[in-house]
């Protein structure tokens, strides 16, 4: 299975941002959005707004990325239409059947 | 000793029937395969298949031949019960997974050999110990169990991560925790009969093993403490909810004030 659209647009923008390879820019969005619990698969625009919000500034500074903030907060606004692809494409996140399996009723 | 374990039995029986039942008119609303094989998991593998068991297995001595027809029964509905299990969890939280496609397939391959053999071959459900076909059943069944505590817990533990940040929905992180803990019971009760069975007082008359009926008391006690998880998964009531929403709001402050 491959990953979600906005994890590849992520790597993307901060392959740019950061003129990473893109190697280098895929194996840290990839460990800071496992570091949230979260698979790259999976990943969707409101969980890499988080992301890139409260977990991946400290990453790229200790990494010695100039900017952070002004990359970040890019990273934190997917377009709609890259979330649109990955809501089209991606597998049920189990955390939505278990939501189903206790809704009363 | 016998009271604890009806009682044990009667909790485990009224639970399980409980969670069962709303499953699966969960999924006859919904049409989705998580909650049908749940649904039949508890349906087939808990409240059938372990109560035909059980009831087989108290009257081993007084009428073999009911004995056996309750054994078979409940072994059908016991391996249905375990591969709905492995099937939920190989579909939920690993769909494009080769390796547990081939697990799953390689797992139901052995409990239709296992059944086809001891129940149509020898009409023996549960062959002793000392026969080697006591253990391909034996070990996939456990292996099932394995699969959902593993598949459940571990799933739990990215929930956390995720719930810390305020990325999931604490009932459900809850409810994936319950339903592991549950599968923890399960297991442990499964490794004690298994335990006692190749160490020898399942395999002897009720008279010459005492310790038979103490296995079976804390067995079912540990089973009965799974459905009392699955209850509160798939049934929860609302003060329990509320406590667990409550607990939930509290700890993202908490960790955003570090």
């Amino acid at each position: 299975m491959t990953e979600s659209p906005v994890f590849e647009w992520a790597c993307t923008i901060l392959e740019h941002g950061a003129g990473w390879s893109r190697l280098q820019a895929r194996g840290t969005v990839r460990l800071v959005v496992r570091d949230a619990g979260l698979d790259p698969r999976t990943l969707r625009a409101s969980q890499l707004h988080v992301i890139a919000l409260r977990l991946l500034p400290k990453e790229l500074r200790s990494r010695g990325v100039e900017e952070v903030d002004a990359l970040c907060a890019a990273l934190s606004e997917c377009p709609g239409t890259v979330e649109a692809e990955a809501k089209a494409r991606a597998p049920v996140d189990p955390e939505e059947v278990f939501k189903r399996l206790g809704r009363p009723g | 000793m016998i009271p604890i374990a009806l009682t044990a039995t009667l909790v485990y029986a009224l639970l399980t029937g409980a969670v069962a039942i709303r499953l699966l008119t969960l999924a006859s609303r919904t049409r989705e395969l998580p909650e049908l094989l749940l649904g039949v998991a508890y349906l087939l593998g808990g409240v059938l298949g372990f109560a035909t068991i059980i009831v087989g297995t108290a009257c081993q001595d007084d009428a073999p031949l009911l004995s056996r027809v309750l054994g078979g029964v409940g072994l059908f509905f016991f391996s249905t019960g375990h591969l709905a299990v492995a099937l939920m969890c190989w579909r939920v939280f690993a769909p494009g997974s080769r390796r547990l496609a081939a697990l799953f397939w390689l797992l139901a391959a052995i409990l239709a050999l296992d059944f086809a053999r001891n129940i149509g071959v020898e009409g023996i459900p549960f062959p002793p110990s000392r026969s080697p076909w006591y253990y391909p059943g034996m070990l996939a069944r456990t292996a099932t169990t394995v699969w959902w505590v593993i598949a459940a817990l571990s799933y739990h533990a990215r929930l956390r991560r995720r719930l810390a940040l305020g990325l999931a929905d604490a009932p459900a992180a809850n409810r994936v925790l319950l339903w592991g803990l549950a599968g923890v019971a399960t297991l442990a009760g499964s490794v004690l009969i298994s335990a006692g069975t190749i160490a020898g007082p399942f395999d002897l008359p009720h008279h010459d093993s005492p310790a038979r009926d103490v296995l079976v008391m804390i067995a079912v006690t540990l089973v009965a403490l799974g459905a009392v998880a699955s209850w509160l998964a798939f049934l929860p009531p609302k003060r329990y909810l509320a406590w667990v929403e409550s607990r939930a709001s509290v700890a993202p402050a908490e960790t955003a004030g570090r």
